[in-house]
């Protein structure tokens, strides 16, 4: 049997750091990424979509979004849609589950709110139990995957486990909580157990993988990044069967858009060309892009103004979204960088002494802010040198 | 630059040609009356200077004489860098005229003449003519002079070109002087005195509407999850309450209550029936015992009273023994008073009698007075007359009748009063020996009687003698002479009555009465003649009167029969009788009381005798009372049953009161439990079952309206708008810090940028102010003046005080704008630049005082500059010792 397995799409998610333009798109992915992932099921010939919790990024979500959800999921109609509570969703008396139940579900989307073997699929005579454990509550101190060890099913069935949340000893990504023990799934006699909760997608053993978010949300790099590139943005295609052999399992990309994470440090001016140039390889749209750009160093006036037309007014337009911090930039004013501002004059004397305040190291914030307005006196300046 | 002289041709109202020369290198003075053309000449040096010859415009046009038109000219001569230069200009428009000749022998004409006055003077020319710049400044027109120092752009910049060329470069040219402006504009833009503005105070707003907004999504995100919690909880309960109770088993358990209950009703009625027959049984064995309780008190109550009884007779007899002592000594006393009280009965007696004389005597009176009025009318009394004599003949009245009855009644009191304490004698003999024996001479009534006596009486008996018996009676003497005086006041009182009896007199009163109708009768009549007299009750009336008359005279008659008179006697004699008997009276009765007091001591002790006698008996009688009444209920009681047989009825019935009580502790027992635990059970149970019902209810309907609630709330998606909220909120949150970063940056670097300009302006400043100072020390002692960055007053400081120009005077405005020229003419100087002041009609408004101090200013000025003063005051200019110059037509 093939599924896809996925979790942590959070749709509802809100992105309060960008304007609201880019969160809504940002928003709209993570409703699109359902769509996504029915194709990818059937473009795979995949029969089901696993989704190990986490599906909505709150309890009381509206009914656009939670319509536009299972509306999508419908409209997959030789695919079953798994859907299990997570920390962010999980289950309680008259919430979100309840809710759906309510609704006029379609036939092909199943919701899994109670622990215990459910069967899911015949595979070729062999029965299919899903086993999933629920979140009853945001952080639970049992390990709800415990009662897979004592859950029948009939001779022959092919067990998938179904869990949302922290392998315990595996890592320590975020606040780990729910734990559930690493080798749950050959106790259980699971053929595979599809983890939810990491937005990292990770294969803990041959028959426990954490499929990551299908769409990226955080600038989140995996340790020991070796590029720019943050978590999520996948799913996994899984194929199981009765020998117990073990799964195959094959990351497929989902995600809308790539999140980047860069951080660089600008000593010299030339640097930004190098910057720019390395920010324009990233992809060969760079509207898919979100970007979060942390730059550091020391920059002259005239590099500064250079940083801000190259990559803040120029490169840094093209993404879909770019976070920007230069808290770390430091301006270090050359005297041809003065001289521009005027030789002599009153104009002159106040740049040299916010040079002076800004170089103070004793008052951080006065000297930031002096940095600041030798920037802008910089710009200022140069401004009137055009008009006149 | 120093001008040397001026000619005008034609020039405005000058005809001809007319000249001012000999202008010398300090302070010039040209006085001239109004009208002269001071101000003309200023203007014709201006013409020369500024105005191109050729020029068309309208005010070069004006400069032709008003009348004839012909064309002005002016001819300005002045030495500049050691050289001397003529300009001769004819205004004449395109045919105008400029040639400008030097020293030198160089010679330029029309344009090349102006272009190099232009450079020589340092103004910029234009199409029509030059700008005058700061020459506008240091020659003062007319009425100008009292402003302040109106420097035009050009003059600035000539100045500050002056300045910065002696302090340096301070000012960052124009486009420094663009910065700050455009700094401020933009913090402006963004921040203001009263906070934020524009973008920044929009996203301040809508931040305030987002927190509000989050903190509202809060509380209802809050309230929907408390719906949940209480629809989890309100289910939970319900489905315990179903489960925990059984409605069939309730019913029977309540069936088998009400099934005991009516068991115990019985059960309760039969123990109530047990308890009232032993606690009958028992008031009755109690009700025995206590009658035999009471015999038996009864009987021992009776011993000690009959032995008080036997203690009181003693007594009895020794108060007895102790009242006959006391006795003979009372009788002794009493006989004396007794003699005394039969004299002063005598006394009365005497006194009555002479009292009846003296009514006989009033009488008299009375009816010889009314015998006048009754002849008088004796016809009308005729008639009445003779009823009158028989109402008169008849003495007994009902007062009459009352005064017998109560003589009667007192001597029956009286004799009452002695047999009361008489001694009685009884005589018990034979019939055939009653003759033998006498008392106090008669014989006894019978052969066995017995008779009260009072006094001595002796019993006579035949054959044996006699025997004397004396009682001791206690006021004997007192009782007979009451006895006695009833007697004689019945007699007195049958007497006046005229009749033998009561009887007699009642009947003889029945008839006066009748008699008394009669009259009354005919006195209505007679009430007409006589009016009556109140006072002696006499009606009005003849008849009245006359019956009034005879009834005196019978009564008359009466009373001297009964005082046995023959005739009226005199009135003196009887006052005589009268007073000789109250004498009489009156020492007998001093007697008695001497008597009655020797008496008082022995019969005082007869008294407590006879107290203590008394107070024995009483006692004696009240105990034997007591005993005899306690005898009779004792007895009474026996007749019912004898002591034993009570006490025998009492064990009976005691035994009777255990047998019940036993039967009653035996039926509590059987009882069981008890109807008001049994009912408070079943009450209990039907709470329990109306309790449940409720709850039922109660919790379905609370789990209905939670759950409508959920539903109606749920599709708003409160949570996911709360994303929106927070995530708003936040990203204002970092606008506004991005704002406020914004205008620290703009304000620092205004703060800087404004600093460093003021420090700049205040050095480029100073030249100006040190060539000022000298001379405002001359005309305001102890005063500074303030520039600002344009080179106009802004203030004068005098005592640390500032005050604004425009607050000044006009004078000291005046004073001071020149004072500042002067400053300005001096610097230009000091830089190689031409400079030349011309005042015209200037200080205007100075008092004497200071005028003076502005000549000492002008004239130490004068040393360095050029000074033209236009004045039409010439008395006043005289004392400023300039150099006088006139105008005069050229030969």
């Amino acid at each position: 049997m093939k599924f896809i397995h996925s979790s942590d799409l959070q749709i509802g998610k809100a992105f309060g750091y960008f304007v609201p333009e880019v969160a809504n798109i940002l928003q709209d992915a993570r409703q699109a990424v359902v769509r996504t992932l029915g194709e990818a099921a059937v473009e795979a010939g995949a029969t089901a979509v696993l989704i190990a919790g986490d599906i909505f990024e709150k309890q009381q979500m509206s009914q656009q979004t939670l319509g536009r959800a299972i509306e999508n999921m419908r409209s997959f109609s030789t695919v079953q849609w798994h859907l299990m509570p997570g920390n962010h969703d999980h289950v309680r008396e008259s919430g979100l589950w309840d809710r759906l139940a309510r609704s006029q579900l379609p036939a092909n989307v199943s919701l899994h709110v109670r622990p215990g073997a459910v069967q899911i699929a015949d595979d070729d005579g062999a029965p299919v139990f899903l086993l999933p454990a629920p979140l009853r509550f945001t952080s639970s101190v049992d390990d709800l995957t415990a009662y897979m060890n004592d859950d029948p099913t009939p001779e022959g069935a092919i067990r998938i486990g179904m869990a949302h949340g922290s392998i315990q000893g595996f890592g320590s990504e975020g606040d780990a909580s729910n734990y559930v023990a690493p080798t749950r799934a050959d106790e259980a006699g699971l053929v595979y157990l599809a983890m939810g909760d990491w937005h990292r997608q990770i294969k803990v053993n041959d028959r426990c993988w954490y499929s990551g978010t299908p769409e990226p949300d955080q600038f989140k790099l995996p340790p020991n990044a070796v590029t720019s590139l943050c978590n999520g943005g996948s799913a996994l295609l899984v194929e199981v069967n009765r020998s117990r052999m073990v799964p195959s399992v094959t990351p497929i990309l989902t995600g809308r858009h790539q999140w980047h994470r860069i951080e660089r440090t600008l000593t010299e001016d030339s640097q930004i060309n190098s910057l720019e140039t390395q920010l324009r390889a990233l992809n060969s749209d760079l509207s898919e892009l979100v970007i979060d750009l942390r730059v550091e160093g020391v920059l002259s006036l005239s590099g500064r103004k250079a940083f801000e037309e190259q990559i803040v007014q120029g490169v840094g337009t093209a993404f879909r979204a770019m976070r920007f911090d230069d808290s770390g930039l430091a301006l270090n004013p050359t005297e041809q960088d003065l001289d521009d501002i005027d030789r002599a004059g009153f104009v002159r004397v106040a740049a040299d002494r916010l040079r002076l305040i800004a170089a103070d190291a004793s008052n951080g914030a006065r000297a930031h802010t002096a940095a600041q307005a030798l920037k802008r006196l910089y710009v200022e300046h140069l401004r009137q040198g055009a008009r006149s | 630059m120093k001008i040397r002289s001026v000619e005008l041709t034609n020039f405005r109202k000058f005809v001809g040609t007319f000249r001012v020369d000999c202008i010398g290198d300090n302070v010039n003075v040209l006085v001239g009356r109004n009208e002269l053309g001071k101000s003309t000449l200023l203007e014709a040096i201006n013409a020369a200077i500024f105005e191109k010859a050729k020029s068309t415009a309208a005010h070069v046009k004006a400069f032709r004489h008003l009348a004839n038109q012909t064309v002005p000219e002016v001819k300005l001569a002045f030495d500049v860098d050691g050289k001397s230069w003529l300009i001769h200009k004819r205004f004449a428009g395109q045919a105008g005229k400029a040639m400008l000749s030097c020293s030198d022998q160089r010679l330029f004409e029309d344009e090349a003449a102006e272009a190099e006055l232009q450079r020589l003077l340092g103004f910029s020319g234009g199409r029509s003519g030059g700008e005058p710049g700061i020459w506008g400044t240091l020659w003062v027109q007319q009425g100008q002079s009292f402003g302040d120092v109106e420097l035009n752009e050009q003059a600035q910049r000539t100045m500050q070109g002056c300045l910065e060329a002696q302090v340096g470069l301070v000012t960052g040219g124009t486009r420094g002087q663009k910065i700050p402006k455009a700094v401020r504009d933009a913090l402006d833009a963004l921040r203001g005195a009263r906070g934020p503005r524009g973008r920044f105070k929009d996203a301040v707003d809508k931040l305030s509407d987002a927190k509000q907004q989050v903190i509202d999504l809060e509380a209802k995100r809050q309230a929907v999850f408390q719906f949940m919690e209480d629809l989890g909880r309100n289910k939970h309960d319900l489905k315990q309450e179903l489960d925990g109770w059984d409605e069939n088993a309730h019913r029977l358990e309540l069936e088998g209550e009400r099934t005991k209950r009516t068991v115990a009703v019985t059960r309760a009625a039969e123990v109530g029936s047990a308890r009232s027959a032993a606690k009958l049984a028992l008031e009755r064995a109690t009700q025995a015992r206590k009658l035999v309780d009471d015999r038996v008190k009864a009987v021992e109550e009776l011993r000690p009273l009959e032995a008080s009884l036997s203690e009181l007779g003693a007594q009895n007899d020794a108060a007895l023994a102790a009242q006959a002592d006391a006795q003979v000594a009372v009788s002794k006393g009493e006989a004396k008073l007794a003699d005394l009280r039969i004299k002063t009965t005598q006394n009365a007696e005497r006194t009555r009698k002479l009292e009846r004389v003296r009514n006989v005597v009033t009488l008299s009176a009375e009816a010889t007075q009314h015998q006048h009025v009754i002849d008088t009318s004796a016809a009308l009394e005729l008639e009445r007359q003779h009823l009158g004599e028989m109402i008169g003949a008849i003495a007994a009245t009902d007062e009459g009748v009352t005064r017998i009855e109560e003589a009667v009644t007192e001597c029956a009191a009286a004799d009452a009063a002695m047999s009361a304490v008489a001694t009685t004698v009884s005589f018990a003999v034979h019939d055939d020996a009653r003759d033998s024996i006498l008392v106090d001479g008669n014989a006894i009534a019978a052969s066995a009687s017995s008779m009260p006596i009072m006094g001595k009486t002796t019993v006579a008996i035949a054959r044996v003698g006699t025997i004397t018996i004396e009682p001791q009676i206690k006021n004997r003497g007192a009782l007979l002479a009451r006895r006695e005086a009833a007697v004689q006041e019945m007699k007195d009182a049958l007497q006046a009555a005229g009749v033998e009896s009561l009887a007699a007199a009642r009947a003889a009163t029945a008839q006066r009465k009748e008699h008394v109708r009669r009259l009354s009768d005919i006195g209505k009549e007679l009430a007409r003649l006589v009016p009556g007299d109140k006072s002696k009750k006499l009606a009005p009336g003849l008849d009245a009167l006359r019956s009034h008359l005879s009834e005196l005279r019978g009564r008359l008659k009466v009373d001297m029969k009964a005082c046995e008179l023959t005739e009226i006697p005199a009135e003196s004699a009887l006052a005589r009788d009268i007073q000789e008997n109250l004498d009489d009276g009156a020492r007998l009765e001093a007697e008695i009381k001497t008597a009655d007091a020797e008496m008082a001591g022995p019969a005082d002790v007869l008294l407590q005798a006879e107290k203590k006698l008394r107070q024995v008996r009483e006692r004696m009688a009240g105990l034997n009372g007591t005993i005899e009444s306690k005898k009779a209920d004792l007895a009474a009681s026996r007749t019912s049953g004898s002591d034993e047989q009570l006490a025998s009825a009492a064990e009976a019935l005691e035994r009777e009161a255990v047998v019940a009580d036993t039967l009653l502790i035996e039926k509590e027992r059987e009882e069981g439990e008890s109807l008001e635990a049994i009912d408070a059970r079943i009450k209990r149970l039907e709470r329990a079952a109306s309790n449940h019902h409720q709850s039922i209810a109660s919790l379905s309907n609370e789990v209905t309206r939670l759950t409508a609630l959920i539903e109606a709330n749920e599709g708003a998606g409160v949570e996911e708008m709360l994303l929106g909220a927070e995530a708003e909120r936040d990203r204002l949150t970092n606008t506004i810090a991005e704002f406020h970063e914004e205008a620290d940056v703009l304000q620092l670097l205004l703060d800087t940028l404004e600093t460093a300009e003021g420090e700049a302006k205040t050095r480029y400043l100073a030249p100006v102010v040190s060539r000022v100072e000298p001379y405002l020390k001359m005309l305001l002692p102890g005063s500074n003046i303030v520039l600002d960055e344009n080179l106009q007053i802004a203030a004068l400081q005098r005592s640390g005080q500032r005050e604004d120009f425009e607050v000044l005077s006009g004078g000291t405005k005046e004073q001071l704008a020149v004072l500042t020229r002067l400053a300005f003419a001096e610097l230009l100087l000091g830089q190689g630049r031409p400079a030349t002041v011309i005042l015209d009609d200037a200080l205007a408004f100075s008092d004497d005082e200071r005028i003076e101090s502005m000549f000492d200013v002008l004239m130490r000025a004068g040393e360095n500059v050029q000074i033209i003063v236009l004045t039409c005051r010439k008395r006043l200019f005289t004392r400023l010792g300039a150099s006088p110059l006139e105008i005069r037509a050229a030969s």
